[in-house]
This record gives C-alpha cells, sequence and structure tokens, in this order.
C-alpha cells in the first residue's frame, strides 16, 4: 500500500544529494524553527540547488553537511580566512568553521504558506539586507522573548502548585 | 488508465519512495512509499502497462492466482485514484 510520508531531512539527504546530481532543483519541508520567522516548521518548504563553487556572502543562506553528519540550512553572518560562521535568524549562537566543502546546496526560494519567495527578489533582498544589519538588536529581542516564555513557564508552574 | 504525473523512484531509509517531478524539480513533500508489489505496479504504469499486463505480472512475479493479483492491483489502483495520483 502506498503511503505518503514525512522523511526526516537525514533519511532524505542521500536523496537530495543524489538528485542534485542529476541537475535537479529540490522542494524539502522544513524542519525546525531555527530559520523563524522566515521558514516555519512543517508549514514552508525550501527550494534547493546544487552547489557548483559559487561565491557566498554575508547574509546568504546555505545548505550544508556538519562534520557530526548533521544537514541545516542557516545564514552566513561572517567569513574569515574563508570559513564561513553560520546562524539560523532564530539562534543567537554562532557556529564558526564552515567550510566550501561542506555547502551541498544553496536555497533559491522559500515556500511560505501559499507564497513563493524567490530569493533574488528585491523584496527578500531587502528582507535580507535588513536581517543582517539588525543582528546585533536580534540578539537582545530573542533573548527578551525567551527569557519571557522561560519566566511564564516558571509562573505558570508556581500556580499550578 | 495512467500516472498523472511523473515520478522518479529512489531508495529513502531502506524504502522504495515515489517522488514527484515536476520539469527538473523534485518535491519530496510529496514522497509516496510503496511496497514490493506496489513498486512493481508503479513501474508498471509508468511504462503504460494496461490492468491486464499489471495482473499477468504479479502473479508471474510472486506467483500468485490470477484472482489474488487481480484483487491486489485493483485495491492499489484504487488507492492511487483515491489519492488524486491517476487518470481513469
Amino acid at each position: 500500500m502506498p503511503i505518503q510520508k514525512q522523511y526526516s531531512i537525514d533519511d532524505l539527504a542521500p536523496v537530495i544529494t543524489s538528485l542534485l546530481a542529476e541537475g535537479k532543483k529540490v522542494i524539502v519541508s522544513a524542519a525546525g524553527n531555527s530559520m523563524y520567522p522566515l521558514i516555519r516548521n512543517q508549514k514552508d518548504a525550501i527550494v534547493l540547488t546544487a552547489y557548483k563553487g559559487e561565491s557566498v556572502s554575508i547574509g546568504d543562506m546555505i545548505f550544508y553537511k556538519r562534520t557530526n553528519g548533521q544537514y541545516v540550512l542557516h545564514r552566513v553572518v561572517a567569513i574569515e580566512n574563508g570559513e564561513f560562521t553560520l546562524m539560523g535568524d532564530n539562534q543567537t549562537l554562532q557556529e564558526k568553521g564552515i567550510t566550501n566543502q561542506q555547502i551541498i546546496a544553496l536555497p533559491i526560494a522559500v515556500i511560505r504558506g501559499k507564497k513563493t519567495i524567490v530569493l533574488s527578489s528585491k523584496g527578500y533582498l531587502l528582507y535580507k539586507k535588513a536581517w543582517t544589519k539588525t543582528n546585533i538588536f536580534r540578539k537582545a529581542g530573542i533573548g527578551f522573548f525567551n527569557l519571557r516564555i522561560r519566566a511564564s513557564k516558571r509562573l505558570k508552574k508556581i500556580i499550578n502548585k | 488508465m495512467k500516472l498523472k504525473n511523473n515520478y522518479v523512484l529512489k531508495q529513502i531509509a531502506n524504502e522504495t519512495v515515489a517522488i514527484y517531478l515536476y520539469k527538473d524539480t523534485a518535491d519530496l513533500r510529496r514522497a509516496v512509499s510503496l511496497n514490493g508489489s506496489a513498486k512493481l505496479i508503479f513501474e508498471a504504469l509508468q511504462k503504460g502497462a494496461t490492468k491486464e499486463e499489471i495482473v499477468l505480472t504479479l502473479t508471474q512475479v510472486y506467483s500468485l492466482s490470477e484472482e489474488e493479483a487481480k484483487g491486489d492491483a485493483q485495491a492499489f489502483l484504487q488507492l492511487l485514484y483515491n489519492n488524486n495520483l491517476l487518470d481513469g
């Protein structure tokens, strides 16, 4: 019996790599909230194209393989000595030392609900610029947001005791 | 009787999966997991086989009686049709 199934990104990785090598673009569902608000967990999808050594700049998103084998889509926040520093839009922790060899694919569009955001569109380029420029404020914003969530959870625990 | 869309068959986590292909784009959100006989039928449909040819293949590969093969083929084709994957 056929079943339409959702597979984890790690299960899909060999197929993604194989399809990209065949010259195909690949659409995958978003897994995780690290790129929120642009990409929402399980609601949105990303269109990937094979990485062929194109130049990658600060603000670009890349789909890469970590040394522990995990596959991730995050944004480049710094480049130093040819190595990339990555961070999710909804994160404050940076991941340093990612190399060109670890890049599998580049996203060309985000399917956000019913809307497709082409990553070369003017609107997205403005978003990318603003997102990169407001990095410092974002850290404070996410920190404050997470603090509020923790405080609210603690309060609920106290009330429920 | 034919599949509505193009599909490419791949292995994911030890399962055969049909991946929807539109032009040069593979959509992994719409992967259809196939077991052994489903894979056989799916491949036959991709080659434009008729229901009778599918039944014959099933009887040959799985040593099923014609009755059993007809039942299996009908159930699978109905499932494809209900999931909007099959024309007519």
